[in-house]
């Protein structure tokens, strides 16, 4: 009876062992860590930026927070109305786009967009720039109410053309703050400010807050069922 | 067909290229991320217009609001034809005036100014990088004199809290509004939109009107 494997089937079989295992060893790892570590997997960055909105009429342009809330000053919560009182900040409906545009810039064709969707009553369409998990249960509410700003999480979209994602929003960046929210609490004047840095006693200033607005010890806000129902 | 040593090798090398693929897939399982449920602002591919939130139905009431009385309406009684109120339904305190001034700041001074004095950064005139909108001075009442209230017997220096309580409910109508044409540039609805559905809570609308007229009180120094 013939031999079922050839001579040539040892150098196989060496390379296997020696070269594909570590191979397919670090390959794993590298898609393990790509997957659960890297910004780049979760769209961070500017260049990951979706002008806004998605529906926009091609060559249009888009809204810039940049000019509405760099410029022009307004704050977050003019539009963002639900932030406050809601788990969701909201995206404002067309009325508010047309409170102004109505009188401001009324023919512009760059905005032709959003009187077509007053006027046809059709929801304008946004790109999702911070998408949670569905079995994550965040509450805008709670956190500008306890002292965690706007730009902690969102970075400082008064700066932002095109806004992007300033974090990965992993789960262990989540935890840096429930385990030890005084790195970044800040007083309850400067939750808006999208331009905020935190002073050099920050630990101190912190941990002041955290008594003064009664947040929860770090082994209540990590507990699964704060976030997860 | 005859199965050769060949092709019993090569299908072994298939079916652990197979096996590797799919280890590698078995990794990047979604269904826990995207569930089949909406939450609030989810797109959805059910309706029509991409939207899973729907339009309220005409008369929906939120829960609580449901009261009609001079606080919801800004007239007397809550009747919708009787007189507008000549005094603010929420008692006020320095607390109340503090939201106010807070609220004020976010929702009116872009336009109206954080003096009130109908400079805000919005409304300034194109020459100067605004947008070139006429505000009221609110601030100043001496100011507002004379100044016409389309389809009221009174001018703007004698409008009464609710009279700006339904301004910032309701908008102030356009009386030249054609509803028979389209709601364009030319034929606007309103000169000032409403903004009761951004300030939510009715009595921060009461509050804003208190810091209004508190501010008139005492203006600001215009520099």
């Amino acid at each position: 009876m013939a031999q079922v494997f050839n001579r040539r089937t040892n150098t196989i079989v060496r390379l296997g062992i020696f070269v594909g295992i570590p191979v397919i060893l670090a390959l794993l790892t590298a898609t393990w860590w790509y997957y659960t570590r890297s910004d780049w997997v979760r769209d961070v960055g500017v260049a990951h930026a979706k002008v806004q909105p998605a529906g926009n009429i091609p060559g249009a342009g888009g809204y810039s927070h940049q000019l509405h809330v760099g410029g022009l000053k307004l704050d977050c919560r003019y539009c963002h109305t639900g932030v406050e009182i809601s788990s969701n900040a909201n995206i404002p409906p067309t009325e508010t786009c047309m409170g102004c545009h109505a009188q401001i810039l009324p023919k512009s064709p760059k905005l032709e967009y959003i009187r077509n969707s007053y006027e046809k009553d059709e929801p304008v369409q946004w790109n999702k720039v911070n998408d949670l998990p569905k079995f994550v249960y965040f509450n805008h509410s709670i956190h500008v109410a306890k002292g965690v700003g706007c730009s902690t999480c969102h970075g400082n979209i008064a700066s932002m053309a095109v806004v992007y994602k300033t974090e990965a929003l992993y789960m262990s960046w989540c935890l840096n703050c429930h385990r030890a929210p005084e790195k970044f609490l800040r007083p309850q004047s400067e939750i808006f400010n999208t331009a905020w840095t935190p002073p050099a006693d920050q630990i101190a200033q912190g941990l002041k807050l955290k008594k003064d607005l009664n947040i929860r010890t770090s082994s209540q806000l990590t507990n699964c069922s704060i976030c997860h129902r | 067909m005859q199965v050769t040593a060949t092709s019993l090798r090569r299908l072994v090398a298939r079916i652990m290229v197979l096996g590797l693929f799919a280890l590698f897939f078995s990794a990047c399982h979604l269904d826990m991320y995207d569930q089949p449920k909406n939450k609030a602002l989810t797109a959805s591919d059910f309706f029509a217009n991409g939207s899973s939130a729907r339009p309220l139905i005409d008369g929906t009431v939120s829960r609580g609001g449901l009261k009609i009385d001079a606080r919801t309406t800004g007239r007397e009684g809550g009747d919708p034809t009787a007189a507008y109120v000549t005094t603010n339904p929420i008692s006020i305190d320095a607390n109340v005036l503090a939201r106010g001034e807070a609220r004020y700041k976010i929702y009116c001074a872009s336009c109206h100014g954080e003096k009130g004095n109908g400079k805000g950064p919005a409304a300034g005139p194109i020459s100067k990088g605004g947008l070139g909108l006429k505000m009221p001075a609110l601030f100043y009442v001496d100011q507002l004199k004379g100044k016409v209230v389309a389809n009221e017997s009174f001018t703007l220096d004698q409008a009464p809290d609710g009279y700006y309580f339904n301004a910032i409910s309701h908008g102030v109508p356009n009386l030249k509004y054609d509803p028979t044409k389209p709601e364009t540039a030319d034929n606007p609805k309103y000169t000032m939109f409403p903004a009761g559905f951004r300030i939510q809570i009715v009595d921060d609308r009461w509050a804003i009107i208190a810091y209004i007229r508190e501010m008139q009180k005492n203006p600001p120094a215009q520099k």
